[in-house]
């Protein structure tokens, strides 16, 4: 009764799932034909993308001019972008992990409301905010003449603004789970609040804040409805990848396709990052303090 | 009893959930305090406390004459500059750091020591505590008791004036035990500093000790040497804890 083998229908759905391989038979539809419609619909897409890629012009395509400037311009905001993320993340994520202050629960709620915003209403808020008549960019602009919609700069904010909650929510998450009396042992070693974070906390979230970078650059990457909305879609200054696919499917699909396989097979490329090196170390992260 | 007098002379009232702690400890440098008693009865509380990591709620901690902490006075000193060296039980050698860079972590943040002369201290610390050559080790290697003694050493480099230790021996198996405790018994007095060892172990107290606390539910029942406790116990937990065999065995 008790054996592994007795125990079919009622088992929930992760000790289903554990159980691989050779037990098909044992596995109960009702779980099963839901999760393989499931797989279908996210993998069939994308077979259809590499089925119709049109390999053999695909190095004519890649070679493109607009193709590689919108590859450029994309890998370069994205990193631009990742980079901003962290300087000003990971001391965000500190302060809402590691300091009470009024109105705390608001704020983590605020910073992360990017992720599940759509990014076109990110967009809009990004122009109405920095835009030349903007609440601040009226007076960047009076000021220093700097107008900021539709340049590349824009670019780099809006991927920004969307991105960077996926970085401060890897990193507030393993502050969060990581011992703290490593920091109590630093301070009674003489160590000023600055240098514990630099020399031990800093060090016991790195796998976290490795993860979180990678996966706020891929968001950013791929970052569109912000983008077009705030920076619109110049090409060689705006058009990052995701706009040049949308804007290459009304002209030539074909380019369309080869672009998007890039962007596919980058993110193949983070993934199986994540996976093999990070995700474990971040799960670890929580029990593992320095 | 004047403000200047040396050691630690504290009254340490703190919650602790259940009940209060209020505990009147004086230790003089060089002298080695344990603080004995059963589980929850505030002895981790105590030395949070000391070591500045927990504020008080009453009381006052005063070492070498220096006011640490003194709610009243609005007086608190930040645990950075309180020169109080705390090993805890579970050691909490920085993972990422090399045994030596471990034990110069202390010298190294307060700038008190180049980067060489940390270094070179933390070798002779080393040496000194019976691990030559154990510099370039990561932490995870070690063995419970070479990660306490280099718990030990990184405290001890900061040339504490009050040291703290917590359960020291609770986890190592016999034989490592004996060999610290033996140790510590040599090395703990000749550091100046007043030192404070909580520990729920009688031998370990009556081996480390020059005096014995004995705390229960946040208030101390009893104190002496460990000779005088075993010959008339106050409380029926000092008379089982010492009834069996109160001499030091070493």
């Amino acid at each position: 009764m008790t054996t592994p083998e007795a125990e079919t229908a009622p088992a929930p759905a992760p000790r289903a799932r554990r159980r691989r391989g050779r037990r098909g038979d044992r596995l109960p539809w009702p779980l099963v034909v839901p999760a393989a419609l499931g797989a279908v619909l996210v993998l069939l897409p994308l077979a259809g993308l590499v089925w119709r890629t049109p390999w053999g012009s695909l190095p004519r395509l890649l070679g493109e001019a607009g193709v590689r400037e919108a590859l450029w311009l994309s890998l370069r905001t994205a990193t631009v972008a990742t980079a901003l993320s962290m300087l000003l993340g990971v001391p965000l994520a500190w302060l809402l992990a590691r300091v009470e202050f009024p109105g705390r629960g608001l704020a983590r709620a605020l910073v992360t409301l990017p992720m599940v915003l759509p990014p076109v209403v990110g967009g809009v808020a990004l122009l109405l905010a920095a835009g030349r008549r903007g609440v601040a960019g009226r007076h960047l602009y009076e000021a220093f003449g700097i107008s900021l919609p539709f340049t590349t700069t824009a670019v780099v904010l809006a991927q920004t603004f969307v991105a960077m909650p996926f970085l401060v929510v890897a990193v507030e998450g393993a502050l969060l789970g990581a011992d703290r009396r490593y920091e109590d042992a630093a301070a009674t070693l003489g160590a000023s609040g600055w240098y514990t974070f630099r020399r031990v906390t800093l060090p016991s979230i790195a796998p976290s804040i490795g993860a979180g970078a990678v996966l706020c650059w891929a968001r950013a990457l791929g970052e569109f409805g912000a983008t077009i909305t705030f920076a619109g879609s110049l090409p060689g200054t705006t058009r990052t990848m995701p706009l040049a696919v949308y804007s290459a499917m009304e002209t030539d699909p074909e380019a369309a396709i080869a672009l998007s396989l890039v962007l596919l097979a980058t993110s193949v490329v983070v993934l199986a990052a994540l996976r093999g090196r990070w995700l474990p170390a971040a799960r670890d992260g929580a029990g593992r303090g320095t | 009893m004047s403000e200047t007098t040396p050691g630690l002379r504290a009254r340490v009232v703190a919650d602790r959930g259940l009940f209060v702690l209020d505990v009147e400890l004086a230790v003089a440098p060089g002298e080695v305090v344990a603080v004995l008693g059963p589980n929850g009865a505030g002895k981790s509380t105590l030395l949070a406390a000391l070591a500045g990591l927990l504020p008080l709620r009453a009381g006052h901690v005063t070492l070498d004459g220096d006011v640490l902490d003194d709610p009243v006075a609005d007086r608190f000193v930040e645990p950075r500059h309180r020169r109080v060296g705390l090993v805890f039980q579970d050691y909490l050698l920085f993972r990422h750091l090399s045994v030596r860079d471990n034990i110069a972590f202390g010298p190294r943040a307060r700038r008190a020591a180049s980067r060489r002369a940390a270094h070179a201290a933390a070798d002779a610390w080393l040496d000194r505590l019976g691990l030559p050559g154990f510099g370039p080790r990561r932490p995870a290697t070690l063995s419970g008791g070479q990660a306490q003694r280099v718990a030990l050493a990184r405290a001890l480099a900061t040339d504490p004036r009050l040291l703290l230790l917590d359960e020291p021996l609770a986890a190592l198996d016999a034989t490592t035990r004996a060999d610290l405790r033996a140790d510590l018994r040599a090395t703990l007095p000749a550091t100046g500093a007043a030192v404070v060892v909580v520990t729920h172990d009688p031998t370990d107290a009556a081996t480390l000790a020059d005096r014995l606390v004995i705390l229960e539910h946040g208030c101390v029942t009893a104190e002496g040497t460990a000779t005088d406790l075993a010959k008339d116990p106050p409380t029926p937990y000092v008379a089982k804890l010492l009834g069996a065999d109160p001499s030091p065995t070493t």
